[in-house]
């Protein structure tokens, strides 16, 4: 598995990056007073806004995190982009055209419409900075995850180079300049993700098998006399073979070097099993790492791993099926056999073990949830599993029109009718994506080109095995998915740090032209900050850190922004509160978490004081709770309604 | 129609759909139609459910949340609910 600096892609990139910036200098002309900065004076065409909600939407963990997720367990990954998208019926038939009337320049804005209290602008304002920074921790280290392949470049050098190019792009010209990047991009994505399909259906699949020497077959008896001497029973299953031993790693002795070493098994004819090489990669805490008993250095590991994701067999023992259409390929998946990428690890005293191996499964499996370990839990019968499963689809259904980079660009058209379409528009648009991802997802995972090490790369590696030019163009628009989405968050972080927190402490005293010179300032701060996290989260999961943002955003904001909408009786007290308690729930929960535990801290997830990882479950419901009781207890003030 | 009753509408069918694979996972594996499974055609029609009650909305003209007998289109240019000029 290697990847080279390919010089394409580099050209391609630096290509994106000079027009994009070229583009927001020149249009940056006219974005002088605070509605140009942050709201491009409403006067973003409602096509525009709506391919650019697109581009705003769909981020690093929509394009490479469900495209990798599908092509390393399947199904499970499909589930975000049902969520996903299912999220955006909630903000266009409830928050679209509302957020218009209401606001102005930021989400606080919508919400303290009725009440103009500095209480509820300082508290939504510090609830969207925390939404966006979280947001912003994986977008910059899908940043670094990409560029180090891809460029050659170092994780730390990928992220300051994105960072600095979307603080150039926010500075010159907040808004306008915002859109116009984020348009490009979601029009990019969407053509080239269907250009990738197609080519996909034409090619169909073939069948490949993964590399590495295969031993055998062999019956018990044979494979009992190869197992080492010591712990015998401890590696690997006992007794007669059975369809349960199908991919387990069993230790032999390797007939050549004597050496033992662990093996996948497949079984074959009933009672025999064929045995798969591995690449075991050993990390003693001191001493050199060896790659299945070689030493090799710490930068040449990679190297070593075999390029993964194969279509073992197909329908009728063919080996080619030719071009399919969109629901033959689906089809021919399901009765046909796939080898996914799979990983063990092992920690014992003074040394860590990673195995890589292919996992034998049936296309069918692969077609239905439940094969992610996130996901498995709904295969068992443990409550809590579902729970944490309902908990996070929930999360994914209210976060959406929660998202504070999101609400903002219902203040960039000109009234209510063009937010409506607008959304429409990004509907349409993201949904067309969404269809997509389970094709790219698939297609990578019968590429037999996937590195089995990163799920983040499956997209642009699918692409690589298709075509050269593609590769180029799929990375560079992978790059301007991390700009475009960046943008938006770090100008939803400035407006809320200008806008709701600096204006409602200093009231009157900052001009139009010093807000915007303040909001620039915050936008360098924020990049900053936002560089900084990416190169120290570098090692978590990109999906993992988007699906905090949504459970913050959809507990903080969402019951404020609903309650407000939809129940007159609602206080200003209730607001705060609700804004307050969902925060910082929802964000105790996740810091409590069995996922957190094990993956931030270090720690067994059973000792969580929490049933499930997952906040959403109880703390949107909190959130409404909370609204509701406080208002009753507090006067409401006489004013018109909302609505 | 209202907005409220489509938002009513989706709501159904995407907690019928994460309820089923919570708690009936196995009815997802199932092949009714063409060999595609239920997971991929519920999912695939979650999706295309949204952009057509999207396009739908739209058509039936303006109103939002608030409006329950939406289906007389008073907005300025009726005629061309849902496709009135594109960018200008």
């Amino acid at each position: 598995m290697t990847y080279d600096a390919s010089p394409l892609a580099v050209a391609v990139f630096l290509g994106f990056v000079g027009v994009t910036l070229g583009l927001s200098f020149w249009l940056g002309r006219s974005a002088k007073s605070s509605a140009g900065f942050f709201a491009a004076h409403g006067q973003i065409p409602w096509f525009v806004n709506g391919v650019a909600f697109a581009g705003d939407y769909l981020s690093a963990a929509s394009f490479l995190g469900i495209c990798g997720m599908i092509a390393f367990y399947g199904y499970d990954g499909f589930l975000y982009s049902i969520g996903f998208l299912a999220g955006w019926i909630v903000a266009l038939f409830v928050v679209a055209e509302p957020m218009k009337r209401l606001g102005k320049f930021t989400f606080a804005d919508a919400l303290d419409a009725r009440f103009d209290s500095p209480a509820i602008k300082l508290s939504a304002g510090v609830a969207t900075l925390a939404v966006s920074v979280f947001y912003l921790i994986p977008q910059m280290v899908g940043a670094g995850v990409l560029v180090q392949p891809l460029l050659g470049l170092d994780h730390a050098v990928g992220v300051i180079l994105v960072g600095g190019t979307v603080i150039a792009i926010v500075v010159t010209a907040g808004m306008v300049s915002t859109t116009w990047v984020q348009f490009l991009k979601g029009s990019l994505l969407v053509v080239f993700s269907g250009v990738l399909v197609a080519m996909l259906w034409a090619k169909g699949f073939e069948v490949g098998l993964p590399a590495g020497e295969s031993l055998g077959p062999f019956d018990a008896a044979e494979l009992a006399a190869m197992r080492p001497e010591r712990d015998a029973d401890a590696d690997g299953p006992v007794g007669p073979i059975d369809a349960s031993w199908q991919n387990r790693l069993i230790e032999v002795t390797d007939p050549e070097t004597g050496r033992p070493a662990r093996y996948v098994a497949e079984v074959v004819e009933a009672d025999r099993v064929l045995l798969h090489e591995t690449v075991e990669v050993v990390r003693p805490d001191d001493g050199p790492i060896t790659v299945n008993g070689r030493e090799v250095a710490a930068g040449d590991v990679l190297g070593q791993l075999r390029p993964a994701g194969h279509l073992t067999k197909l329908p009728d023992g063919e080996t080619k099926s030719g071009p399919l259409g969109p629901v033959d390929f689906l089809a021919t998946l399901g009765k046909s056999e796939v080898a996914l990428p799979a990983t063990a690890r092992e920690f014992s005293d003074g040394s860590q073990t990673t195995i890589y191996y292919a996992k034998r499964v049936p296309g069918a499996r692969v077609l239905r949830p439940g094969e992610h370990p996130r996901f498995r839990g709904i295969r068992g019968g443990n409550t809590s599993d579902k729970l944490n499963f309902l908990s996070l689809m929930l999360a994914l259904f209210c976060g959406t029109a929660s998202l504070p980079h999101i609400l903002i660009r219902y203040y960039t058209v000109n009234d209510e009718a063009a937010a409506r379409k607008s959304t429409v528009v990004g509907i349409a648009t993201i949904g067309a994506f969404y269809i997509l991802t389970l094709y790219i997802g698939i297609g990578a995972m019968t590429s037999g080109a996937l590195d089995p090490s990163n799920s983040n790369m499956a997209a642009p590696l699918l692409a690589r095995s298709l075509a050269d030019w593609l590769f180029a163009v799929i990375s560079a628009i992978a790059f301007t998915t991390v700009l475009g989405t960046v943008s938006g968050l770090i100008l939803a972080s400035a407006g809320a740090v200008t806008h709701d927190l600096i204006g409602t402490l200093m009231p009157g005293r900052l001009d139009e032209a010093a807000q915007v010179r303040v909001a620039k300032v915050a936008s360098v701060v924020i990049g900053v900050a936002a560089i900084a996290l990416g190169i120290a989260f570098q090692d978590l999961n990109v999906s993992y850190l988007v699906g905090w943002a949504f459970s913050v955003a959809a507990s903080a904001n969402l019951p404020a922004l609903v309650m407000l909408l939809f129940w007159p009786r609602t206080t200003k007290a209730g607001i705060v509160a609700a804004v307050t308690v969902g925060m910082f729930s929802s964000l105790a929960w996740i810091l409590l978490s069995g996922d957190t535990f094990e993956k931030v801290y270090g720690w067994p997830a059973a000792e969580s004081p929490v049933p499930f990882s997952q906040p959403g479950l109880v703390t949107i419901p909190l959130g409404f709770l909370t609204l509701v009781v406080v208002s009753l207890l507090t006067r409401p003030i006489r004013t018109e309604a909302v609505r | 129609m209202s907005g409220r009753v489509l938002f009513g509408v989706y709501l159904a069918l995407y907690s019928a759909f994460v309820l089923t694979n919570a708690f009936a996972p196995g009815v997802m594996e199932r092949t009714p139609v063409a060999g595609l499974n239920v997971a991929v055609l519920s999912g695939f029609g979650l999706i295309v459910a949204a952009v057509l009650m999207a396009l739908l909305y739209e058509w039936l003209g303006p109103g939002g949340p608030a409006v329950v007998e939406g289906d007389s289109v008073d907005e300025a240019d009726p005629d061309a609910a849902g496709n009135d000029g594109g960018p200008t």
